[in-house]
């Protein structure tokens, strides 16, 4: 391993000036989760690492208030913070789910969400999530603060829009109102220490009447270069009453206008057919269901009564627990 | 010598105070504070790092090597190739060698190597060596290998001579009775093809050693072998080749893992050796995780054909295996495998009518080598697997089918094995009855029937017809739930006592008991984690009549160890146990006659127990065993110091020619039963159930034995369900844990060991070797619940999402 200039401001405007200096030959670093692993492998070779980690104020999860409303999370949270909130849980179950399904738990613990949305992984759990909630990305650079959309951060695989010398400070979620429902359901081969072969979130908010759909959002990891929306699909369900059928045919829609790809960790057959099968399964795991009194309630374990799919006298092992967030994992 | 015989009268009469019990691993207090030493902790003055540099193609001639910027780099003390060393020829057939001259046949050649005074230096030079390449024709297909006019892996054989093709010239070849008429006096018949790729052992503690010469030239390898004796031969051989004259001592670190990786020399080891001579330091070569996954040998990987018949009362008429193995581009042990898959293949279930053939294929492929359970978990798929196809044809529920044709106590089988102790049918039983087997059956099979009814099928149906029967059968699989569970079950046969695959399948112990009554016993045999070193503590302890805590095991030095054929073929614990009792009791005969005339006390009354020589006749003289010591120690008339050695050889037939005879002392038999729930819609596999009946003869340690059957049952799993070494044209493209994957903690499955105790005559307290059967079974045990949840048949591992989920979509017609 090459030795480099260790640097560790202590404000954000100082890491900003640092990077700003040092151009090309300076890496910014949150949780080093992934950086010591390229650093190490010889795939990066910075002349410096300017560590984010001496600044205060970047490990915070604030919500709006104690029972409801928005969310802002500092970029230098990690994983296992999100992971431990109830409030999360509660109100942002899907971005709990995202969260507490990444890597180990000893990755979770240093891992930060700022890192996984600025690594720009097709397969980052957190910015998936996170795209159901229409969050807004604050950026520190050289002449101050801007906002950008998530949905317009990513360019490709590693590639955002945030410009050399500026660094993510927070991520704004907004309110997603009253009658949301919301899950992630990572697809992988094991349960720990795996990146999603795909992945899939639904956000489902219903009117009034829960029945009418008032904004849906589907969003996909590893199927295309980013994670991405399923416009059409999301668009399909939008003011009309939700049911099984309209979200299977939104869920066929999203499989055709995915972007999936074979490679050797998983094939595209495979991956589109998921999308097909998964986008019911999270609405049917997020208790939009139950809310539109399409399905009966939950039982205690959590577990979202399905059409009889277990052997009768069985106990069913579908442990869809807001703790757990990997229980899609393969055996 | 022959071993002295315990007569079960004589195991029955004595409560056993210390075999038998649940005793913590004897290192287990090192390992978890972190002060076992491993090969990563070792370090010695004016140490060097040794590094490798390997081919970057699979089959390549090689035009040039460049090494003149390597040598400038300041800390640079040595950079070899073959050009400038003596060549060391090594493995199996002798067809590898240390270092590779004039052409590269897989990306895992070592082309040239450095040592330095840094891991980054050494580091730096392998990167600043130039090489280069003329590619030449590859063949990564075993089959196509076999094809006329397919590249030749080695153009001469290790004498020199030219090859045809690329076949190796091996005997394995075993047939019993006549095939033919059994398959005329069949009912019916299955047939099915097997594949099973590439898994490796995925040791925590990666691959390495430390070579260091003395100023006499001899050598001390610290090394993490699995076999220091074979291995102290290996390296005193390539000494010869390098014209050194000193003798070797291999000296074991603690191993972070073993699974069969460690049965062969390695290329480092040879390259470690030839650094250090040449620079005159010791030098250290120490694997990371890449080179782990690449550079050392994985399963042997095997495409097996299999027919089997039956009568129409279903007991087997014959069974007929071919296999074409992918030996890589060189040969170990892996190539050797089918010598131990003709044991289940001749001998699992009672069958006259044999016949085995495996074929061995050079390509540029890597090559394979020894893991938990050689071969016998490869062919058990097949056997297993096709033998509920066999079950479904005859119309006979799978366990029953078993049942009928179970391996009984007291038989000869087709293969000349003396089957004594059998826990065959007990283990079938048990894992019945754990699972409630029958009522499984009923209750699906009344599901089955109303599902039907409401499908509009046929109400009609009975238990005995819907077994196996798949659901797709029954109804729309639109109308099917998402997620189905089904049973299955498979059994084993593997070596439990000992197996005589070399010349000798020996070990020694030597016994010296101290004047404070601490024994210290000096074992050929090994530990990577099973527990040998504990299992002889509780051996010697028994025998001694002394608390474990007084007995103080050496393993692992060869210049201090006796001789040992190595820790393989689950053979430890009854070969190096019985070696170590034997020895035990003769130290024991030694102290009892002393104690005799120094109580002056008839030698037959007398006892070792707690600590005591017990005096039956007269307890006035029962006495601690450490006063009796000093007294023969420091008595004029006496001046005896206790010691023993032992070489136990176990009585059998070495496995050769026809392959007939009795190889092993003891049979260990086990059935595995498990429970699957299979979503129809990902393909994913849920392991619900695990249960692992085996026969062990005797639990001298039933905490450890439980440890190895859960340990072999999850990497059993693994095996079947996700693991798997992915290869471009040769090239392996998952050398990490992101990617190769191996089951984690999360992943664990409860699996629920079932001891049955069958001892064993020739075992030590009648125990049986268990390292290898908890992984064997698997595989085939989760296809066939598989098979009977959701009607498709898997003949290839691992058993992932996507190939489940293509085959019940084409089975259900979507």
């Amino acid at each position: 391993m090459a030795g480099f200039e260790y640097v560790r401001p202590t404000t954000l405007e100082g890491a900003v000036a640092e990077l700003s200096m040092r151009g090309d030959t300076a890496v910014a670093v949150a949780g080093a989760t992934d950086l010591w692993v390229n650093i190490r492998s010889g795939k990066m070779k910075p002349e410096a690492v300017v560590s984010l980690r001496g600044i205060a104020g970047l490990d915070v999860l604030t919500p709006e208030r104690a029972d409801g409303g928005g969310l802002t999370i500092g970029a230098m949270t990690p994983h296992g913070k999100v992971e431990d909130s109830a409030w999360t849980a509660a109100h942002f179950p899907a971005l709990q789910q995202g969260c507490a399904g990444l890597g180990s738990r000893q990755v979770r613990n240093v891992g930060t969400v700022g890192g996984n949305i600025c690594n720009a992984a097709p397969c980052a759990d957190s910015a998936t999530a996170l795209m159901l909630f229409d969050a807004t990305l604050v950026i520190q650079g050289p002449g101050g603060l801007r906002e950008l959309p998530l949905g317009e951060f990513f360019v490709g695989p590693g590639m955002t829009r945030l410009l050399k010398g500026e660094l993510l400070k927070e991520i704004r979620v907004p309110d997603p109102g009253a009658n949301t429902f919301s899950r992630y359901i990572k697809h992988t081969r094991r349960r720990g220490v795996e990146l999603a072969m795909m992945s899939v979130g639904v956000r489902l908010t219903l009117e009034d009447d829960m029945t009418t759909v008032k904004a849906a959002r589907i969003s996909l990891g590893v199927c295309a270069p980013t994670p991405t929306c399923a416009d059409r699909a999301q668009d399909m369900l939008v003011g009309k009453p939700l049911t099984r059928e309209a979200v299977e045919a939104a869920a066929l829609v999203a499989a055709e206008d995915s972007q999936v790809r074979d490679s050797w960790r998983g094939k595209a057959w495979y991956r589109r057919e998921m999308i097909r099968v998964l986008v019911p399964r999270a609405v049917e795991q997020s208790g939009a269901y139950v809310a539109a009194g399409l399905a009966p309630a939950l039982d205690d374990a959590g577990s979202a009564a399905s059409s009889g799919a277990s052997a009768p006298g069985a106990p069913t092992p579908d442990d869809p627990g807001a703790s757990s967030g990997a229980t899609e994992g393969g055996a | 010598m022959n071993p002295p015989v315990i007569t079960e009268q004589e195991r029955a009469q004595k409560e056993l105070a210390v075999v038998g019990k649940g005793i913590p691993k004897a290192d287990a207090g090192v390992k978890v504070t972190g002060q076992a030493q491993y090969m990563h902790d070792l370090e010695l003055p004016n140490m060097l790092y040794g590094k490798i540099l390997y081919s970057d193609r699979a089959s390549a001639r090689i035009v040039s090597i460049d090494t003149s910027e390597a040598e400038r780099i300041p800390g640079v003390k040595a950079v070899l190739t073959a050009y400038n060393t003596p060549e060391i020829r090594f493995g199996f057939l002798k067809d590898n060698m240390a270092l590779k001259k004039d052409r590269v046949r897989q990306y895992r050649d070592e082309v040239a190597a450095v040592a330095a005074t840094t891991p980054e230096l050494a580091e730096a030079a392998i990167k600043a060596i130039v090489v280069h390449y003329e590619d030449l024709p590859a063949v990564f297909d075993p089959e196509e290998a076999m094809q006329e006019g397919a590249p030749l892996v080695h153009e001469l054989n290790p004498k020199g001579e030219p090859n045809k093709d690329n076949r190796l010239r091996l005997p394995w070849k075993f047939s019993a009775g006549d095939v033919e008429a059994g398959e005329a006096a069949s009912a019916f018949i299955a047939e099915g093809e097997y594949e099973t790729g590439w898994v490796t052992h995925c040791c925590l503690g990666t691959a390495g050693c430390v070579a260091a010469f003395d100023p006499d030239d001899n050598l001390t390898m610290y090394s993490i072998t699995q076999i220091p004796s074979l291995a102290k031969a290996d390296f005193q051989e390539a000494m010869k080749a390098m014209g050194v004259r000193g003798k070797v001592r291999v000296v074991l670190t603690t191993l972070g893992g073993g699974f069969g990786s460690k049965l062969d020399t390695y290329a480092f080891e040879y390259i470690a050796m030839l650094l250090a001579h040449r620079t005159k330091k010791p030098v250290k070569i120490l694997f990371d995780r890449e080179e782990e996954f690449f550079a050392t040998s994985p399963r042997q990987p095997t495409r097996i054909k299999i027919r089997q018949g039956c009568d129409a009362e279903g007991r087997l008429t014959f069974r007929d295996i071919s296999m074409v193995l992918d030996n890589g581009a060189y040969t170990s042990w892996g190539a050797t495998t089918p010598t131990v898959m003709m044991m289940p293949s001749s001998s699992l279930y009672q069958v006259e009518n044999v016949r085995f053939r495996a074929t061995c294929v050079y390509t540029n492929n890597t090559y394979a080598q020894a893991m938990r359970g050689y071969g016998t978990p490869q062919v058990t798929f097949a056997i297993e697997s096709n033998l509920d196809e066999l079950a479904e044809k005859a119309g006979i529920e799978g366990y029953e089918f078993r049942l009928k044709n179970a391996n009984l106590p007291d038989t000869v089988t087709p293969q000349g094995f003396k089957v004594d102790s059998c826990g065959h049918v007990p283990c079938l039983e048990a894992v019945a009855e754990r699972m409630d087997w029958a009522g499984y059956r009923a209750a699906k099979a009344a599901r089955l029937a109303g599902d039907a009814t409401g499908a509009g099928g046929d109400a009609t149906l009975v238990e005995s017809d819907t077994a196996g029967v798949p659901p797709v059968a029954q109804a729309a699989w639109t109308e099917l739930p998402d997620k189905v569970r089904g049973i299955g079950m498979a059994c084993l046969l593997h070596v439990g006592g000992g197996a005589k695959i070399y010349k000798s399948d020996g070990c020694g112990t030597l016994i010296k008991v101290d004047d404070l009554g601490y024994v210290d016993v000096y074992s050929g045999s090994m530990d990577m984690g099973q527990g040998l070193d504990t299992i002889l503590r509780q051996i010697v302890a028994e025998t001694l009549g002394l608390g474990v805590d007084r007995i103080n095991v050496v393993i692992g030095d060869t210049d201090v160890c006796p001789w040992d054929a190595g820790a393989h073929a689950s053979r430890s614990t009854f070969v190096a146990g019985n070696s170590a009792l034997y020895a035990a009791q003769q130290v024991r005969e030694q102290i009892l006659n002393s104690a005799a005339d120094i109580l002056d006390t008839p030698r037959d009354g007398l006892d070792l127990t707690g600590g005591m020589v017990v005096c039956a006749d007269d307890p006035e003289k029962t006495t601690k065993i450490e006063k009796v010591l000093r007294k023969a120690h420091f008595a004029s008339a006496g001046n005896t110091m206790f010691m023993a050695a032992y070489f136990y050889e176990p009585p059998t037939d070495l496995l050769a020619g026809d392959f007939k005879g009795n190889y092993s002392m003891a049979y260990a038999w086990g059935c595995h039963g498990v429970e699957v729930e299979v979503d129809r819609r990902t393909g994913q596999i849920d392991i619900v159930r695990y249960i692992a009946a085996h026969d062990v003869g005797k639990a001298i340690n039933p905490l450890l034995l439980r440890g190895q059957i859960l340990g072999g049952g999850l990497q059993g799993i693994g095996w079947a369900l996700a693991e798997e070494m992915i290869f471009d044209e040769g090239k392996l493209l998952n050398p990490n844990f992101r990617d190769y994957k191996m089951l984690t903690a999360l992943d664990s499955v409860d699996v629920e060991p079932i001891l049955v105790e069958d001892p064993a005559a020739a075992g030590p307290y009648g125990a049986k070797g268990i390292g290898e059967p908890g992984l064997v079974p698997t595989a085939p045990a989760i296809a066939n619940a598989i098979y009977d949840a959701v009607g498709i048949r898997l003949r290839k591992l691992p058993m992932k999402p996507e190939m489940v989920l293509a085959a019940i979509m084409e089975a259900e017609g979507r």
